[in-house]
C-alpha cells in the first residue's frame, strides 16, 4: 500500500503497459513447440473452413448411389457417405454450423460471464450477491438436459438459434471463475491504489481488472468452446433435434445409427471423418489453453 | 450462528430456483407443438389400423383435455407439485410421473456417483503426478493423455466400450441393469448381475470426466507448488512423499467446489451412457419420453435432475467450510 | 512412482476379474426345464413400470406369447378375412354375413388353471366397445351360446364385408385381446351392455353413454394386474427394466406342442441395439429391422438367417393436386420419370425394401391378386427418362431456362420436401430425390424437423404440396387403394354410398384432391373414388366376390398408373432373422412367419437342438 500510493494512476498505468510490452516475446509460447504450432494451424484451418467452407462446394453435393460408404481414395480423400457424397465436402461444408454456433455461444458466454463475474467480484456486497445468485441458478440447470427439453419446442434449425441456446445456459462457469479472480485481484496493491485514488468502479474494472483477467477468460474460452461443440454435436448425434442440413453431428448420427460404423469397417471413414475433426479441434484448443496459461503464468514455463 | 443463517438463506434460494425451473418447464410444456394424442393415432395407423379405427381408439384412450384458463392450470400445477405430484404419463396411461421418475432416479445416481468417485480418485492421483513430473516426458504424456481422454465425447466413449466389451469381446452383458434370470433379492447371483451390468456404464462415466480431474488437479497443484510452505518443506528435506501429501491436500480443496458442477455434467452424460447401455435411469427416460412425446415425464425427469443438482450445490457450499479450515476461520 | 502405476493397474485388473467371476456365476444361475428362447419384443418395447395389461397403449405383454386373441389375421393380400386360429378353434359366418359363431379351443385354460370360457370373451368384447375398437368392426353384440361357444352379431343395418376380422388383427396390429373375466370383470359395471347399446343410438343419451364408456376405458387402461394370467403358450414370470422372463404355460391348450421352457425378451431402445444383439448371435429370432447393407452383411456373418416376406405397404411421394403445377397430370408423370426409384431405394431402404416395379397403388407382390400378368405388363413402368420428362413438362407449358425450370406463369419452380422427424429411410431417400430433382433443374430443399404430430395435420390440411406418405396398406384391395382414393382423397363411406368432402373439411383428410373422374387411355372414364368404395361392398367370402374385386382393382390400378396421384417409390420387405444355432424347425410359410414367434411355437414349430 505505502509503496504504490506514491504513484499517480497515470504512472501506474504507464508502468503496467511497459511491463506488458517488455514481455512481447512471450508470444513465442504459442509456436515454441511443434504441437502448439500445429494447434494454431488446426484452428486457423477450421476457422477458414467455417467461414468459406460452404462456398467451396456446390449447394447440391453430387451423389453416387453406386459408391456408398466408399473407403478413402484419391477422388474421395475421406471416403463417401450413405448416398455416395464426398465426406471431405461434408466436413468442410458442415463445419460452419458446428463451429460458428459454438463461437457465437462462446461470445455470449464471455460477455455475460465476464460482466457478471467482474461485477460480482468487485462489488461483493449487494450487487455481487444478486449476480451470484443468478449465476448459481444458471449453473444449477444441467446444460445438456435443458437443451434436450428445449428441443421439443425449438428445432435449432439456424446456427444462431443453437448458439444463443448454448450461450444463455453456458456462462455460469466463467462468471464464477472470473469472480474468484476478481476477488483476489481486488486486494492487490495496484487495484487498491486505483480505488484509493477515487477512480470510479467502472474505470477500475475496465482498465485495471479486465486486462489482468483476460488470460483466464482466454483459457476458459477455449475449454468452453470444446464443451459447446460436444453439446451441439451430441444433440444431433442423439437425433433429438432433426436436421435439414448436414453437419458433423448429423454425420455421426448417420454413421453410428444407420451405418453401424462402429463395428463395420466399411463405413469407418464416414464415422471417423467428423470424429477426428472434433478431436483435432478439441486437442488444439486444449493445447492452446495451456499456452495461454503459460503465457500469463510464468510458473508453468519451462526454464 | 453463521451456519444456521447460511443454511436458511441457501435453502430459501434453492426453493426459489426450484420454483423458477418448475414454472419454466410448465410454460415450456404448453408451447410444445402438436399433441401426443395425434402421435398415438399416427402410431396406430402405421401399425395397420384404419384411420377411423385409430381416431376412435385414440379418443377413447386420451379423452379430451379440459380447457381451463392458463392461470388456473398453472396454480393447479404448482399445487400438485407441492404434493410431489408431477402429473400423469401420456405414454404409460394412468401411471403417475412421480412414480416413473422416482424409480429411474436411483439407477442414475448410483452409477453417476460411482463414476465421479472413481474418476476423482484416479484423476487426482494422475494429476498430482503430472504436475510433479511436468518437466519430464512422463508428465507430458500424462497431460496429453488427460487432454485426449477429455477430448473424446462421452457418447463415443460409451459406444466404444459397448462394442469392445459386449460384442467383440463379450465379457459384459449387453445392456440393461440386471439379468431377468436371477431371482431378485439379497443373493449372490442377483447382486453379481447388478454389478456386472453396472461396470461398463460406471467406467464410461469415469472416463468421461477423469481427464477433467487430471487437468484441473495438475493446474491446481502447480499453483500450489510455488507456495512458501511447500518450498519450506522441501528445504527442510522432508520426504518427497510427505511433500506430495501436503501438495495434494492443498491443491484438492478447490476441486470440491467443482464437484457439484461435475454432477450436472454427469447428468448430461447419463443421457448418452444410458442410451447406449440401455440402462433404465433418468437419461434413458428423457430420451424415451422425447421419442414417445411423453412431455410430462420429460419435464418431470428434468425437474428432478435440476433439483438434485441444486441440492448438491447447496450441500457442497455448506460442507466446503468444514473441509477447508481457512474458510472456516474466515 | 512406478509402483503407483502398477497398483492402479492391479486395481483395474481386480475389478475385471471379479466381474468375470460374477458373470460366470450368473450364467449358471437358475435352472428351468426346457430350452431358453431369446428374442426381442416384436411389437412390445419393455417399459419400466408399465402394466401387464394389453389394453394399455404402453404395456408389458407380448402378443402370441402371453397376450391372445381369438384369431390372428393372416395378412393375405387377396383375402383380408383369412384368420389363423388363436383361442378360437373354428368359426362359421352366417350366409348373410351378419353373425359369426366361434368355438373356443377345447381345453383352453388360463395359466392359473381356470378354463377360458365364453364369459371371458364376452367381457373382453365389452372392453373392445369401451376402447372404441369394436365399433370399427361394426360389432353389434355378443351372445354366449354355451361355455365354449359365442356368437358375434353385426350392428343393425351395418354392412361390413370384413366382419370375420373381428376375431383379431395380425400380431403386429392386434387389438381384440381376450382377457380373463376373473381379473377384469370387476372393472365392468353390470350396466355395461346397456351403456354400449345406448352409445350406439343418437342424441344426448348416446353422448352421455359414450362419455361413460370413455371413462371406463381409462379405468381399464390403467388397471395393472399383479401377475400375468395368460391363455397363451407362455406367461410372464418376471419383468425388469430391460428384460422379461416368460415361462411355459403348462395349462396352454397346445402345451404338448411347445418345446420351449422359457423365453427371454430383450428390451430395445433402437435399431442399433438390435444390430448388436444380432451381431453377437444372441437372438434366436429377431423382428423386422431396417438396416444398411453393410450392417446386413455383418448380421449374416454372425450366423443369422434372413427371412424375407413382402410387406403390404409402400412408401410414396404425394401431391396436393389443388396446387399448380401438380394439378397437371403431365407434370406428375414427368416427375415420375425424373426420380430414379432404384437409386432412392438403394439409399433409403436398402435391405428391407424393393424398388416398386411400377406406379400402381398396390405393392408389386400383390399385383397378381388384382390383375393378370398381361395387364400388369402393360402398365407404364416409368423407367428413369429425363428426355421424356423434359418433353412432358414443355408440353405442359413449363419452360427450361439456364438449366432451371419455370412454371407457366414465369415463376421459378422449386420443391420443398418435408420429412417427419425420426423417419430415417425417408430422410435418406429425400436426400437422393433432392439431388435428382435439383440436377434436373428443379431446386429442391428438404425441410426436416416437424415431428409426426406436426407433419400429419400439415399434410392433411394441404400445407405440403409435395409430401411423404405410406400407401398400399394391405391386406385386401379396399384397404390398399383407400390409402389413395379413400378418406385422404375426401371419400368417406356413408351407409351404402360414399360421400366426397373437399380439402379443409374436418370430416375427411382430403389432401390429395384428385379429380372426380379421370379418363385413362384404354380404360375409359373412371371414378376411382367410387370404384374404391365398391371394393368395400363386395362379399369376399364368394369366388364371385373375389373375381369382382380383381376386376375393380384392375381399373383402379390403371387409373393410378396413368394419373400418378402419388409416386410409389419402394415396397417394403418384411426382413426378419432367425438363428439356427440353438433351434431348428423354424416355419417357412409366409402366413405363419408373418406372425410373432409365439404363434410359431404354439403351432409346434421351433425345436431345441
Amino acid at each position: 500500500m505505502t509503496t504504490t500510493v506514491a504513484l499517480t494512476p497515470e504512472q501506474l498505468q504507464r508502468a503496467m503497459r511497459r511491463s506488458r510490452l517488455r514481455s512481447s516475446n512471450r508470444w513465442l509460447l504459442f509456436v515454441n513447440s511443434p504441437g502448439r504450432a500445429l494447434s494454431c494451424l488446426i484452428i486457423v484451418v477450421f476457422t477458414l473452413m467455417a467461414i468459406v467452407g460452404p462456398y467451396l462446394y456446390p449447394a447440391n453435393l453430387p451423389i453416387n448411389v453406386n459408391n456408398i460408404y466408399a473407403p478413402p481414395s484419391l477422388a474421395h480423400p475421406l471416403g463417401t457417405d450413405f448416398e455416395g457424397a464426398d465426406n471431405l465436402a461434408l466436413i468442410v461444408t458442415g463445419a460452419r454450423y458446428v463451429l460458428l454456433a459454438a463461437a457465437l455461444a462462446a461470445a455470449i458466454t464471455i460477455v455475460i460471464g465476464t460482466a457478471a463475474g467482474l461485477v460480482a467480484g468487485y462489488y461483493p456486497r449487494m450487487a455481487g450477491q444478486v449476480v451470484m445468485r443468478v449465476t448459481d441458478f444458471v449453473l444449477a440447470i444441467p446444460g445438456f438436459p435443458v437443451l434436450l427439453v428445449l428441443s421439443t419446442i425449438w428445432q435449432f434449425g439456424a446456427l444462431w438459434e443453437m448458439g444463443i441456446a448454448l450461450g444463455v445456459f453456458g456462462w455460469g462457469g466463467i462468471a464464477r471463475a472470473v469472480r474468484a479472480q476478481t476477488l483476489s485481484l481486488r486486494e492487490r496493491p495496484f487495484v487498491e491504489a486505483a480505488r484509493g485514488l477515487g477512480l470510479p468502479g467502472r474505470r477500475v474494472i475496465t482498465t485495471e481488472l479486465l486486462p489482468n483477467i483476460a488470460p483466464y477468460i482466454g483459457m476458459n474460452l477455449m475449454l468452453t468452446l470444446t464443451g459447446f461443440i460436444y453439446t451441439e454435436v451430441g444433440l444431433f448425434f442423439l437425433g433429438a433435434v432433426s436436421y435439414s442440413t448436414s453437419n458433423w453431428g448429423v454425420m455421426l448420427n448417420n454413421a453410428v445409427f444407420q451405418a453401424n460404423a462402429v463395428t463395420s469397417t466399411r463405413a469407418l471413414a464416414y464415422l471417423l471423418s467428423p470424429l477426428i475433426s472434433i478431436l483435432l479441434i478439441t486437442i488444439a484448443l486444449v493445447t492452446l489453453a495451456n499456452a495461454v496459461d503459460e503465457f500469463f503464468n510464468p510458473r508453468l514455463r519451462r526454464i | 450462528m453463521g451456519l444456521a443463517r447460511r443454511l436458511t438463506a441457501r435453502l430459501l434460494w434453492g426453493l426459489i430456483m426450484i420454483w423458477l425451473v418448475a414454472s419454466a418447464t410448465f410454460f415450456l410444456l404448453l408451447a410444445v407443438p402438436g399433441n401426443p394424442a395425434a402421435a398415438q393415432e399416427a402410431q396406430d395407423i402405421l401399425h395397420g389400423m384404419t384411420p377411423q379405427q385409430a381416431q376412435r381408439a385414440t379418443a377413447a384412450i386420451f379423452g379430451y383435455v379440459p380447457r381451463q384458463p392458463l392461470i388456473d392450470q398453472y396454480r393447479h400445477y404448482l399445487w400438485q407439485l407441492l404434493h410431489l405430484n408431477l402429473g400423469i404419463s401420456i405414454a404409460q396411461e394412468g401411471t403417475p410421473v412421480s412414480h416413473i421418475v422416482a424409480s429411474a432416479f436411483p439407477w442414475t445416481v448410483v452409477l453417476a456417483l460411482s463414476g465421479i468417485l472413481i474418476s476423482f480418485v484416479v484423476g487426482v492421483c494422475l494429476g498430482v503426478l503430472a504436475a510433479i513430473k511436468r518437466h519430464r516426458l512422463s508428465g507430458d504424456a500424462l497431460s496429453l493423455g488427460g487432454a485426449f481422454v477429455n477430448a473424446i465425447p462421452t457418447f463415443v466413449i460409451a459406444i466404444l466400450l459397448f462394442y469392445l466389451f459386449t460384442t467383440i469381446w463379450a465379457i459384459f452383458p449387453s445392456g440393461g441393469n440386471v439379468s431377468v434370470i436371477e431371482t431378485p433379492g439379497f443373493n449372490a447371483g442377483y447382486i453379481g448381475s447388478l454389478v456386472t451390468h453396472a461396470v461398463l456404464p460406471v467406467v464410461a462415466y469415469a472416463l468421461a470426466i477423469v481427464g477433467a480431474w487430471l487437468l484441473t488437479t495438475k493446474a491446481s497443484v502447480i499453483s500450489v507448488l510455488g507456495d512458501d510452505f511447500i518450498l519450506a518443506a522441501e528445504l527442510r528435506g522432508l520426504r518427497r512423499l510427505t511433500v506430495a501429501r501436503y501438495i495434494t491436500r492443498n491443491a484438492m480443496l478447490p476441486l470440491f467446489t467443482i464437484l457439484a458442477i461435475a454432477l450436472g455434467l454427469l447428468f448430461g452424460g447419463s443421457i448418452f451412457i444410458e442410451d447406449v447401455f440401455n440402462y433404465p435411469g433418468l437419461g434413458q427416460l428423457m430420451i424415451n419420453s422425447i421419442n414417445t412425446k411423453d412431455f410430462p415425464v420429460l419435464d418431470g425427469a428434468f425437474l428432478l435432475i435440476t433439483v438434485a443438482v441444486i441440492l448438491a450445490n447447496i450441500l457442497a457450499d455448506l460442507t466446503y467450510p468444514l473441509i477447508d479450515p481457512r474458510i472456516r476461520k474466515g | 512412482m512406478n509402483n503407483r502405476r502398477f497398483r492402479l493397474m492391479a486395481v483395474s485388473l481386480a475389478v475385471a476379474t471379479t466381474a468375470g467371476v460374477i458373470a460366470g456365476c450368473s450364467s449358471s444361475g437358475s435352472g428351468t426345464s426346457g430350452a431358453t428362447f431369446t428374442t426381442i419384443g416384436y411389437t412390445t418395447v419393455i417399459t419400466p413400470g408399465a402394466p401387464m395389461n394389453p389394453f394399455n397403449v404402453t404395456n408389458n405383454v407380448f402378443p402370441t406369447f402371453d397376450a391372445m386373441q381369438l384369431g390372428w389375421n393372416a395378412g393375405n393380400s387377396a383375402n383380408p378375412n383369412q384368420e389363423l386360429p388363436g383361442l378360437a378353434k373354428s368359426w362359421s359366418l352366417s350366409p348373410d354375413g351378419t353373425s359369426l359363431t366361434v368355438h373356443l379351443q377345447s381345453g383352453a385354460k388360463w395359466s392359473n388353471g381356470k378354463p377360458v370360457t365364453a364369459t371371458d370373451v364376452k367381457d373382453s368384447a365389452a372392453i373392445w366397445f369401451a376402447q372404441g375398437t369394436a365399433q370399427t368392426y361394426n360389432l353389434g353384440g355378443v351372445s354366449v351360446d354355451n361355455s365354449s361357444t359365442v356368437t358375434f352379431t353385426e350392428a343393425a343395418g351395418a354392412h361390413n364385408n370384413l366382419f370375420e376380422t373381428v376375431l383379431g388383427g395380425a400380431s403386429g396390429s392386434a387389438t381384440q385381446w381376450i382377457v380373463p373375466a376373473a381379473e377384469y370383470g370387476h372393472l365392468l359395471p353390470s350396466s355395461v351392455w346397456s351403456t354400449i347399446q345406448a352409445s350406439e343410438g343418437t342424441g344426448s343419451a348416446a353422448t352421455a353413454a359414450t362419455t361413460t364408456l370413455t371413462n371406463l376405458a381409462k379405468t381399464i387402461d390403467a388397471y395393472a394386474p399383479k401377475t400375468d394370467i395368460s391363455a397363451g403358450p407362455f406367461y410372464i414370470k418376471r419383468l425388469n427394466n430391460s428384460e422379461a422372463l416368460l415361462v411355459k404355460n403348462t395349462d396352454f391348450y397346445g402345451a404338448s406342442k411347445v418345446d420351449i421352457g422359457q423365453v427371454i425378451m430383450e428390451h430395445q431402445s433402437g435399431a442399433q441395439q438390435i444390430y448388436s444383439y444380432l451381431e453377437g448371435g444372441k437372438l434366436d429370432a429377431a423382428p423386422y429391422t431396417a438396416m444398411a447393407s453393410n450392417v446386413y452383411s455383418q448380421v449374416l456373418a454372425a450366423g443369422n438367417k434372413p427371412v424375407r416376406m413382402p410387406s403390404l405397404v409402400a412408401s410414396a411421394i404425394t401431391f396436393n393436386e389443388q396446387v399448380a403445377p401438380y394439378n397437371n397430370v403431365k407434370v406428375r408423370q414427368a416427375l415420375a420419370y425424373v426420380i430414379n426409384r432404384d437409386a432412392v431405394q438403394k439409399v433409403g431402404e436398402p435391405t428391407s425394401g424393393t424398388p416398386s416395379t411400377t406406379i400402381s397403388g398396390a405393392v408389386s407382390a400383390a399385383l397378381p391378386d388384382y390383375m393378370t400378368q398381361t395387364q400388369s405388363a402393360s402398365l407404364n413402368p416409368y423407367a428413369p427418362n429425363t428426355a421424356k420428362a423434359t418433353s412432358l413438362l414443355q408440353s405442359a407449358g413449363l419452360k427450361l431456362k439456364g438449366g432451371k425450370w419455370y412454371l407457366a406463369n414465369g415463376k421459378p419452380w422449386t420443391i420443398t420436401l418435408p420429412v417427419p422427424q425420426g423417419f430415417a429411410d425417408w430422410t435418406s431417400a429425400s436426400s437422393v430425390i433432392k439431388s435428382e430433382l435439383t440436377s434436373f433443374g428443379i431446386p429442391t430443399t428438404i425441410t426436416g424437423g416437424p415431428s409426426w404430430t406436426e407433419y400429419q395435420p400439415n399434410l392433411f390440411t394441404g400445407k405440403y404440396p409435395v409430401g411423404w406418405w405410406l400407401i398400399a396398406l394391405g391386406p385386401g384391395a379396399y384397404s390398399t387403394f383407400s390409402r389413395i382414393y379413400g378418406t385422404y382423397d375426401g371419400y368417406v363411406p356413408a351407409g351404402a354410398t360414399v360421400k366426397r368432402y373437399p380439402l379443409g373439411n374436418a370430416a375427411a383428410d382430403n389432401f390429395l384432391n384428385t379429380p372426380d373422374t379421370v379418363s385413362v387411355p384404354g380404360a375409359g372414364t373412371l371414378n376411382p373414388g367410387q370404384l374404391t368404395f365398391q371394393l368395400s361392398q363386395l362379399n369376399l367370402g364368394t369366388s364371385a366376390g373375389l373375381a369382382q374385386q380383381k376386376q375393380i382393382a384392375t381399373k383402379i390400378i390403371q387409373a393410378v398408373n396413368y394419373e400418378v396421384p402419388v409416386i410409389q417409390l419402394w415396397d417394403y420387405i418384411d426382413l426378419q432373422f432367425v438363428n439356427s444355432k440353438r433351434f431348428s424347425d423354424f416355419p417357412t410359410s409366409d402366413t405363419i412367419v408373418g406372425q410373432d414367434p409365439g404363434l410359431w411355437i404354439a403351432d409346434g414349430y421351433v425345436k431345441a437342438k
